[in-house]
């Protein structure tokens, strides 16, 4: 139940980053991606592209005028993952990274493909492109690294020296 | 592996179904849904073709009746032109036919108010007959000399309504009284029943005649007006009757003949005003 929340909780706060009065960089920041990127890193199956198109349809519906080409891009980008997790061995930060990169551009890529045949054409651009690929993947370094701190470990050590 | 191609085969079928999902929910400029669009694209071909076929098919029906038509109004065509050859072929016979009259007419200076212009219907030489058509209200009386183009035919010997049957010269029943041009040997033309023969008897052995004069009725038998150029003489032979053997070659060409001329009311006997 926990990771339902948490999936929303970050579409929440994909929409409050989009909103008005805030930085205009602060938009291109997609903060969801970390369900693909984390999920393909961690082994948790193909599935999880299923729940991918489920966390694109919440992105549609929260973020965008028509509901699917989301699905289609969020789901497209996990199924890549998932593949390039399977011939890349490291899962460290810098993984987490590289992956997130390439999950950005690929969400940002398909989502304005699968626009194309209903003719709303949004242009790329390559700057916004390259900071929102820049930023997603700095925000999936983050998450790694924070991972691989391994928190409740530390917590726990902590607890256990206090209580000595 | 068929595992992950079936996995992928789902995926790409969900994708189809949310772009279609997504065409139902956007707009074109023009305010239609895209879904509509895209149907119309698909439909279009198809309704296209379906048209193509439609009009392909009426316009081959058309064709096959336009070409029955074409068939039978062709057919009509050479129907009536055959019809317009035929009746081409008829005037200019009759056309012939009228200039032959107008020859013969010519011929008989002083006749035109007593002669009949008669058209030949029906020729049979060998047997020495012929019919000939002539206006309904003329009333030819039996033994009417009957002229064509180069001299005597022969004389009426039926006459109903119009049609009016000729005993030609060269029926072996027929005779005429001849003398040459000059009158100075009278005779007797016979037929012999060949289409180009004439028998003149009772020419003495000590008369003066050449091959190639020519015989002209005589007017005493009759039945014919005197003066009417009837054969030319062909062959004399001696033979050890009384009579020379003479044999003579009709003016006229029974077979050939169009447009003969009938004097009903001619005075028998008398020479006709000039035979030209």
């Amino acid at each position: 139940m926990t990771i339902p929340l948490l999936i929303a909780a970050t579409l929440l706060l994909q929409r409050l980053l989009g909103a008005p009065g805030g930085p205009p960089w602060s938009g291109l920041l997609l903060v969801p991606v970390v369900w693909v990127v984390g999920p393909a890193l961690l082994g948790w199956g193909r599935r999880w592209v299923w729940i991918c198109l489920a966390i694109g349809l919440g992105w549609d519906l929260l973020l965008e005028p028509v509901i699917g080409p989301g699905a289609i891009a969020w789901s497209a980008s996990a199924l890549v993952l998932l593949w390039l997790a399977s011939i890349v061995a490291d899962r460290s930060p810098k993984a987490w990274l590289a992956f997130g990169a390439v999950a950005t551009a690929i969400v940002i890529i398909v989502h304005r493909l699968a626009l194309l045949p209903l003719g709303v054409i949004r242009p790329v651009r390559w700057i916004d492109l390259a900071v929102s690929v820049a930023a997603t993947a700095l925000w999936c370094f983050l998450v790694g690294w924070i991972r691989s701190l391994d928190l409740p470990k530390r917590w726990r050590a902590r607890r256990a020296r206090t209580l000595r | 592996m068929t595992e992950v191609r079936l996995f992928l085969l789902r995926i790409a079928l969900v994708w189809v179904v949310l772009e279609l999902l997504a065409a139902t929910q956007a707009m074109t400029p023009a305010g239609e849904r895209v879904a509509w669009r895209w149907a119309r694209a698909v439909a279009q071909p198809l309704a296209l073709a379906a048209g193509g076929v439609g009009s392909a098919a009426v316009e081959v029906a058309t064709a096959v009746r336009d070409g029955g038509q074409l068939l039978v109004d062709n057919r009509r065509l050479e129907l009536e032109m055959e019809e317009l050859r035929t009746r081409n072929l008829l005037l200019r016979e009759d056309l012939a036919a009228l200039r032959e009259g107008s020859r013969l007419l010519d011929t008989v200076v002083g006749l035109e108010p007593a002669a009949a212009v008669g058209r030949c219907v029906f020729r049979d030489p060998t047997r020495g007959r012929l019919e000939v058509r002539v206006a309904s209200p003329l009333t030819v009386p039996k033994d009417t000399p009957v002229l064509g183009a180069g001299g005597l035919v022969g004389r009426v010997v039926e006459a109903r309504g119009g049609s009016v049957w000729v005993q030609l010269l060269t029926h072996p029943a027929a005779a005429t009284a001849v003398q040459t041009a000059t009158g100075s040997l009278q005779a007797l033309a016979t037929g012999t029943g060949g289409t180009d023969r004439l028998d003149i008897q009772y020419v003495p052995r000590t008369a003066d005649l050449l091959q190639g004069e020519v015989f002209v009725t005589s007017g005493a038998d009759g039945i014919y007006p005197a003066g009417i150029p009837v054969a030319s003489v062909v062959s004399i032979r001696e033979t050890e009757e009384a009579f020379l053997e003479v044999r003579a070659l009709p003016g006229v060409e029974f077979a050939r003949l169009r447009v003969v001329l009938l004097l009903p009311g001619m005075v028998k006997g008398a020479r006709p005003g000039g035979w030209q």
